[in-house]
């Protein structure tokens, strides 16, 4: 029996990770580099991804191996394609139970690897973050500096309020 | 100092999240979520308003913006009440173009926006549309601001569901309002719905009003009728074919099916 085919990944800070080629094709920036420039021993770059959020983001890769791939570009504008609140199955939700920092390196990594399954679990988890929470709980929840002036932030509510009761 | 200059860099915060990622967060939230989150810092308040006012569940909502709105009692409709200043109209259209997606429901217990603000409303937009990029409209009328519809669908509406009182509205509301879309809003809508029952005296006349905004309708992929008994199948049948990518057609008439139409 020959062994699964194999590529190897290169984190921004150098280090070298050797995964089978299915697994690493979670990331649709990965699998458009493979076809591109075919089979090669040269490991793929990542400049954007360090080590410890690589090694992270491969194990979701991992455990997700064999998910049918998600459907290619659904129509956003369309109300039935997007996704309300924010049902994250057990095995993400231990997954993505990381410090703040950590869950933003892993959006941005899954942003730019274009693995759209794991985009979305991070996006999830930071709208289940700021769900019920206000403005001010949010700045500080995520050290965000107001700057607004007190007249525009009254009249942004005042124009808003409507949702409250929604 | 250097030590937390270095994990200052290395540590990732919201503010490095792409906008489009955060649209996507707040596109998962609901409108309370939305309204808070367009409160926490500029950057969040445009992309929380494109969300929060992507689909609106009435009108008076987006005609507050203007000021303060006035009820002089029974059977009037809600006026501004005093000058509207230009930067509310700014603000005004500002909402108005994020709407993709309007409910409106006027029954006499609701407050309705008067014509005369309407037409104040469509004077300042530069298409005549005061809400220029709405795809989809759910409209209830049980009144005769039937009409009103016309002012804020633009012609890249895609669906349209109208559901009208007929103990309400004069059937020559109905007609004015088929004719009317009929040129505003050709070959760009896919659903349409059409909820009433008028008596068959008056049916004549509506069957060809909507004989003609059906024709007008190429692209249509799923037409339903509602409590709408079909007087004249074969007039239907006929607008129909002209919209050749009809995949559901939907009535409550017992014995009237696709197939029949096809035939």
């Amino acid at each position: 029996m020959s062994a699964a085919p194999q590529v190897t990944l290169e984190s921004s800070d150098g280090e070298k990770f050797k995964v089978d080629k299915e697994v690493a094709e979670r990331s649709v920036l990965i699998k458009n580099m493979i076809e591109d420039v075919g089979e090669s021993d040269n490991p793929i770059p990542l400049p954007n991804v360090n080590a410890s959020v690589l090694k992270k983001v491969l194990e979701y890769c991992e455990h997700h191996r064999g998910d049918p791939l998600p459907a290619a570009d659904a129509d956003p504008s369309n109300d039935d394609n997007r996704k309300r609140a924010t049902e994250i199955s057990d095995w993400d939700q231990k997954f993505i139970q990381v410090d703040q920092e950590m869950l933003f390196e892993i959006i941005l990594a899954a942003n730019y690897m274009d693995i759209k399954p794991l985009l979305d679990v991070g996006c999830k988890t930071v709208a289940n973050m700021i769900k019920g929470k206000t403005p001010e709980e949010i700045r500080k929840l995520f050290n965000i500096v107001n700057d607004f002036t007190p007249e525009e932030e009254a009249q942004i509510k005042k124009e808003n309020e409507w949702a409250e009761d929604r | 100092m250097s030590v937390r200059t270095s994990t200052a860099e290395k540590r990732a915060s919201i503010k490095e999240i792409p906008l489009e990622v955060m649209r996507m967060i707040f596109a998962m939230s609901d409108k309370r979520v939305c309204a808070a989150a367009a409160l926490v810092c500029r950057q969040w308040c445009s992309i929380a308003l494109d969300e929060l006012w992507r689909s609106l569940p009435s009108l008076p909502p987006l005609f507050k913006v203007l000021g303060p709105l006035v009820y002089a009692g029974y059977g009037q409709d809600l006026h501004p009440d005093l000058a509207i200043a230009t930067q509310s109209w700014d603000a005004f259209k500002s909402y108005a173009t994020r709407v993709r997606c309007l409910t409106y429901e006027d029954d006499d217990t609701d407050m309705a926006i008067s014509t005369e603000l309407i037409m104040r409303a469509l004077v300042v937009h530069p298409h005549r549309r005061i809400l220029p990029n709405l795809q989809a409209v759910v409209w209830r009328i049980y009144s005769t601001r039937l009409n009103h519809a016309l002012a804020f669908c633009p012609p890249s509406l895609e669906r349209m569901s109208l559901d009208i009182a007929e103990e309400y509205v004069p059937v020559d509301s109905v007609k004015r309002l088929l004719y009317g879309l009929s040129s505003s809003i050709a070959n760009q809508l896919k659903f349409f719905k059409f909820g009433t029952s008028f008596l068959p005296s008056d049916n004549a006349a509506l069957t060809t009003a909507l004989n003609t905004f059906l024709k007008n309708q190429n692209g249509l992929l799923e037409l339903k009728f509602t409590r709408y008994e079909i007087q004249d199948p074969a007039t239907i049948s006929e607008a129909c074919q002209a919209s050749p990518h009809l995949r559901t057609f939907c009535a409550e008439v017992l014995g009237f099916t696709k197939e029949m139409l096809r035939a």
